[in-house]
């Protein structure tokens, strides 16, 4: 009887710690994920070649301190984004948005090939056309 | 156009990153004083005056550089300094002003950094002008100069 009580009791505990402790510690593990994978994405701002995942520097601390409250306060990464791009700009994104002052840069690789193509072919002709 | 590319880059500064606050209203903070940890100021005792902010502490070097010009800036302009003692001890930076002296019209105490965050700061000193609608005009990071206290700071102060 009394291995019987101990067992039950065990059980009970085991129940309530998961239950309490448990979730929290599931939503923890996730919310460490996804801090990693957008710290990825994020430059770190006092050195600029390493992201802010991999950055020591006290403000890369602050800004993963900061981005873990964000995210237990329930905000998105997008939201979470938003937010540090408010604060610093579009230079903490590694991956820079495309509009204006960006066009060149996601543009030029494919003026470069579109044009090189062009006097590769005008070359081959003239070429061919000579003989 | 490469050289062209090369020309431009040679001219810009990496560490300096264009800040999206620019020309939008500035973060309200209510934070503890320095001269008296249990106080706290609020940024809403600033509205409907021009302001400096100043981000600065005493384990910054460059704010070191740049001290004797707020010291003249506080001395010649008749401004709102607010001086931001970033992720600092408070005993360092009392004592810091003690030896250098103090610009400053009030200092606040920002020790996690978080309002640092929400100005974008990310590396000290840095300087802002705020406008009497509390609309940031300027932001300078890095050490004053004096071509930025002549050239920028003072014509703002003075167009109000």
């Amino acid at each position: 009887m009394k291995k019987y009580a101990i067992s039950v009791l065990y059980l009970c505990l085991v129940v309530f710690y998961t239950s309490t402790f448990g979730q929290e510690k599931i939503n923890d593990i996730e919310i460490q994920t996804r801090i990693s994978s957008l710290s990825q994405e994020l430059r770190c701002l006092v050195c600029q070649n390493q992201t802010l995942a991999e950055s020591n520097t006290p403000l890369a601390r602050d800004l993963r301190n900061q981005i873990k409250t964000l995210m237990q306060e329930g905000m998105t990464d997008q939201q979470v984004l938003e937010y540090l791009v408010a604060r610093y700009g579009d230079f903490v994104r590694y991956r820079p948005p495309f509009k204006g002052k960006t066009a060149i840069l996601w543009l030029a690789p494919f003026i470069l090939l579109i044009f090189s193509l062009c006097t590769l072919l005008y070359t081959i002709k003239n070429r061919n056309s000579q003989r | 156009m490469l050289a062209y590319f090369f020309a431009v880059g040679l001219y810009l500064n990496p560490h300096e990153i264009p800040s999206p606050l620019l020309n939008k209203q500035a973060p309200a903070f209510v934070l503890p004083t320095l001269t008296n940890a249990n106080a706290t100021f609020s940024s809403e005792n600033l509205r409907g005056r021009p302001w400096i902010l100043n981000v600065w502490a005493s384990w910054c070097a460059a704010c070191r550089d740049e001290h004797a010009l707020l010291l003249e800036l506080a001395r010649s302009n008749n401004i709102m300094l607010v001086g931001l003692d970033y992720k600092d001890s408070d005993a360092q930076a009392n004592n810091m002003l003690l030896h250098l002296g103090n610009p400053y019209n009030i200092i606040v105490t920002d020790k996690d950094g978080l309002v640092g965050i929400e100005y974008g700061v990310y590396g000290a000193p840095e300087t802002y002008f705020i406008d009497s609608n509390g609309i940031i005009k300027y932001k300078k990071v890095g050490a004053l100069t004096h071509q930025d206290l002549y050239e920028k700071l003072i014509p703002l102060i003075r167009g109000f």
